[in-house]
């Protein structure tokens, strides 16, 4: 992962578990295709990262 | 193994809402054309869908994009991403018992199970070594082999370059 980083001069970033990221999906994509959906305000995405139990400066807006 | 991939950057709007209610029709059925047939419609099938003349589903499509509810193709209106669909096969497929997906990035791929709320199935590779990731979802649960997922651009950043992010 570090040698794919610094191939493409990027920092890195969040290394995070599949586990996790279906928790996030299912929180963050759950009811996207209905007709009821209006988006997120930044505070509520971050609420959504919260949820997932992803915290921290990178999951700020 | 890793997955070094892309995340959605759509979804959060850059001000307050200035969509219109059409706009959400539009949306919608950006949506449920995707769900059903697995491929993003085009500007003038929307129209037809809707009943509408094709320069006011074109005007819309743009408002939607530019309040991040879509991506459209450089240089038009033809959908490129409706998170977390991609219009264009990329290095995620999604396989149900309806049809193949493609996603955005390893997180979309996930989030088209969500969306769907049905069994998946994706085979792609690591960014780094190639070697090959398989993973899905089966009566609702994660079906891994333990891979990771590099977030590569912060929150903060998503909007800074789309087609990366």
């Amino acid at each position: 992962m570090d040698a794919w980083c610094h191939r493409h001069d990027l920092a890195r970033g969040a290394i995070v578990g599949l586990e996790q990221v279906w928790s996030l999906a299912k929180h963050w994509y759950t009811g996207r295709a209905d007709a009821s959906w209006r988006g997120r305000t930044p505070d509520q995405a971050e609420a959504v990262f919260r949820a997932a139990g992803l915290e921290g400066p990178f999951w700020t807006f | 193994m890793t997955d070094q991939h892309r995340v959605p950057a759509e979804s959060i709007s850059p001000r307050a809402p200035e969509l219109s209610p059409f706009d959400w029709v539009v949306r919608t059925e950006v949506y449920r054309h995707l769900v059903t047939t697995t491929h993003a419609p085009s500007p003038s099938a929307i129209a037809a869908s809707l009943d509408r003349a094709l320069e006011e589903v074109e005007a819309s499509l743009q408002r939607l994009a530019t309040q991040h509810q879509l991506v459209l193709a450089p240089g038009g209106y033809d959908i490129w991403m409706a998170h977390p669909f991609s219009a264009i096969p990329t290095d995620f497929p999604v396989d149900t018992h309806t049809g193949r997906y493609w996603a955005n990035c390893a997180w979309d791929t996930l989030g088209i199970a969500a969306v769907l709320a049905v069994d998946t199935r994706t085979m792609t590779r690591c960014a780094e070594t190639g070697e090959p990731i398989a993973f899905g979802i089966t009566d609702g649960r994660l079906v891994h082999d333990g891979a990771l997922v590099h977030f590569a651009v912060p929150a903060r950043a998503f909007y800074d370059n789309v087609a990366f992010t």
